[in-house]
């Protein structure tokens, strides 16, 4: 068995030094398949709290550096590297997750893995249908357990639409205490869209809530088409300022 | 480490495009009527950077796919000959190809139906065309047009960190060959040719040099300067630009993609698309003297520009502003520029300018103030003017109506315009243009995308849609990484 390289202990407090400020992060993967200092510039001129740093970007020599003149809080998720486009390799057979990213997704549910993932103590993101934590009843169990969540209401709203996700499971995750991430972007219900923010998307009232009470906020909708103008405003509506200055 | 092991992109590419055009030649016969072929290629992402190029295949009875035709289902035939592996070989091929825009992963509904294309990954919101089939003549001819809109992943090696791995050898790439040595009395020779590209004689005698000594460079260019051009000389051609064309680019090799260098008059680079991935390597090589023979430069990425060693370009763009600097100073023979005219000072820069052009192309907004071009010396010989909308535009047939008739304020009845939006890959489609005539149509500058929202288009317009189109150069059967072109 090779050695784990990168030990695994869940990072004690880690939402702690998030919670004196309200933080929306915008996801690297909003420009996926760009070089991560392009994206990362196109990213900051938008003023967000912060970046995840996500998978799926060419990595460039500098990074790190802009990455620190930038001045943005930054997280990690999943199988993001520095020197790679993705670490592929995110968890082992026997349910090790093998990077010490923020958060991570569970394995598939095919997976060897999938049997004993619960066990690394990880912040899990919820997830849809093929993935572990892909139903309300796998939630449940999470839930049970007092695992720390990433929720991705978008995946919420692919499981509701799949009708794998009841109203009662909706409600007890909405009210859980171990939510230490909370995603958002669209979708049709079918496919993991990562679709521009509407004032209607699904679960965006309980993330303003969420975030208002100390949970960093990641968008992660996909900006490509998106003019600069129009990116700002998914940043507003991820900080629920439309909402606010409608309503005064 | 095993053959398996090793990833040679340019063969892949030409591999996988011969496997097209043998697929090409299975479909479009006699028999089935049909008689043209798009490849088109798209990425797929997901959360997990989980990444896949997948292939599109269109078809049609004319030799310009705009209508399109239900494929014949012949699944196993389209297996077995195109091998095309969308995990695999087709990532290192074909992600540079890809416009950024990705399609996404579905989640695995529980009305999955395996046999539902559609349903694997969902559709993409762009394909990028990489091949044309045509049946002419009773053979099939392949004409690449795939362009590289994330050229910084068009480089031997440029793939080589997709993976970090803990538990499995990463593959190895096969790297561009070395620079092609000059011995004896070629490297007088070459300075000769940098000096005076326009002169024949010394890259003659150069070609005859290398011919004596067995380089290969030399049987290119007997073959360029031979005047024949049957299917076993291009073929041969071909051959020779894939295997040894990166090792004739000098250090320019480190800025031009795999697929985008074209070479003319001997193995001496003519037409290139150019990424520069940073100012450091700009100030580096911009001046390099290889750019000498350089006719024709399409700038891809944030960085780049003019140099003096690029003075005898004739076509070169997009520039943005700062970059059009260079050209108010020294002597240019720039016929065809294409301009980044995102604010008004551009404009008065553009102006300003005196060069012998014919063509002027502007990125910019039917908003563009473009009155001060009025004043341009250039003006009056200038043959076509177009005006290419952002991709963002929402209101497509207004916009390019809108377009023409910003253009035709400016310019005289004579002129040739042109009103287009921008794919989101950069590249051009579909324009309405007024000829020299005064007549409006519907043209195809270049089929980037799918062309089948062109009646739609021409309809909304109400123009006539003009669909024939040649390549404009004398590109090779199968983008090898390189291209050649014969004089």
């Amino acid at each position: 068995m090779p050695q784990d390289p990168h030990p695994n202990p869940l990072p004690k407090g880690e939402g702690d030094k998030y919670r004196a400020r309200l933080m929306v992060f915008l996801a690297l993967s909003c420009l996926q398949g760009r070089p991560m200092d392009s994206a990362l510039a196109s990213l900051a001129e938008l003023k967000p709290d912060g970046v995840q740093l996500t998978p799926g970007n060419m990595p460039t020599p500098d990074f790190q550096r802009a990455l620190r003149k930038s001045k943005l809080a930054t997280r990690t998720h999943h199988g993001f590297s520095f020197t790679a486009f993705r670490t592929r390799d995110v968890w082992a057979d026997d349910g090790r997750c093998l990077t010490t990213s923020d958060s991570v997704h569970p394995p598939a549910s095919t997976s060897p893995a999938a049997a004993r993932y619960l066990s690394a103590q990880r912040v899990l993101e919820t997830m849809y249908p093929s993935y572990a934590l892909g139903t309300g009843d796998e939630l449940e169990q999470a839930m049970k357990l007092e695992i720390p969540l990433a929720v991705d209401v978008s995946h919420l709203f692919i499981q509701k639409s799949q009708g794998v996700l009841g109203p009662a499971t909706l409600r007890r995750l909405f009210d859980y205490e171990h939510v230490h991430e909370v995603h958002v972007s669209a979708n049709d219900g079918r496919r993991d869209l990562h679709a521009p923010l509407t004032t209607n998307t699904f679960g965006l009232d309980w993330a303003h809530e969420r975030e208002r009470a100390g949970v960093p906020l990641v968008l992660e909708c996909y900006f490509h088409r998106l003019t600069v103008d129009q990116r700002s405003h998914q940043l507003a509506l991820a900080r629920g300022e439309s909402l606010r200055r409608r309503t005064r | 480490m095993s053959e398996f092991m090793k990833i040679d992109v340019r063969q892949l590419r030409a591999r996988l495009l011969a496997n097209f055009g043998r697929y090409a030649a299975h479909v479009l016969t006699e028999k089935s009527g049909l008689k043209s072929m798009l490849l088109c290629c798209s990425q797929y992402y997901a959360d997990e950077a989980a990444d896949a190029v997948h292939d599109t295949l269109t078809v049609s009875r004319q030799l310009l796919p705009i209508k399109e035709v239900k494929s014949p289902t012949d699944s196993d035939a389209r297996w077995k000959l195109m091998q095309w592996d969308s995990n695999g070989d087709a990532v290192f091929a074909f992600s540079a190809h890809c416009s950024e825009e990705g399609a996404s992963a579905y989640a695995e509904p529980l009305d999955f139906d395996e046999t539902d294309m559609d349903s694997w990954e969902g559709a993409s919101p762009s394909e990028s065309p990489l091949a044309l089939a045509q049946l002419i003549d009773g053979e099939v001819r392949v004409t690449w047009i795939g362009f590289p809109h994330r050229p910084w992943l068009d480089f031997a090696r440029a793939l080589s960190n997709r993976d970090e791995s803990f538990e499995e050898t990463p593959p190895q790439f096969v790297d561009d060959p070395a620079p092609a040595a000059l011995v004896g009395d070629e490297p007088r020779l070459h300075a000769q040719v940098l000096e005076d590209p326009s002169s024949q004689a010394a890259r003659q005698v150069l070609c005859d040099l290398w011919a004596q000594r067995g380089d290969p460079r030399g049987e290119f260019g007997a073959l360029c300067f031979s005047g024949k051009r049957d299917p076993k000389v291009l073929a041969q051609v071909a051959r020779l630009v894939l295997e040894h064309g990166r090792s004739w680019m000098g250090p320019l090799v480190k800025v031009i993609p795999l697929s985008g260098a074209l070479f003319g008059e001997g193995p001496f680079l003519e037409k290139a698309v150019v990424h520069f991935p940073d100012a450091k390597t700009f100030k580096a090589l911009g001046d390099d003297p290889h750019w000498a023979t350089v006719k024709s430069i399409t700038f891809v990425g944030e960085h780049g520009g003019l140099a003096p060693a690029m003075q005898h370009v004739l076509e070169v763009g997009p520039l943005n502003g700062s970059q059009l600097a260079p050209l108010k100073k020294g002597s240019w023979h720039v016929r065809r520029l294409e301009v980044v005219a995102d604010k008004p000072p551009v404009i008065k820069e553009l102006a300003a300018l005196t060069l012998p052009l014919e063509r002027l192309s502007l990125r910019g907004s039917v908003e563009l103030p473009l009155k001060p071009l009025l004043k341009a010396k250039w003006l009056p010989q200038l043959r076509e003017l177009e005006l290419w909308l952002p991709s963002t535009t929402l209101d497509v047939a207004s916009g390019l109506a809108a377009a023409l008739v910003a253009l035709e304020e400016l310019a005289p009845e004579e002129m040739v315009l042109r009103a287009g939006t921008l794919s989101p890959g950069g590249r051009t489609g579909w324009a309405l243009q007024r000829n020299a005539e005064g007549k409006r149509s519907l043209v195809l500058v270049h089929p980037d995308e799918r062309l089948a929202n062109g009646p739609a288009l021409a309809k909304a317009l109400k123009v006539k849609l003009d669909d024939r189109w040649e390549p404009t150069d004398d590109w090779l059967h199968f983008g090898l990484g390189s291209h050649a072109k014969l004089t």
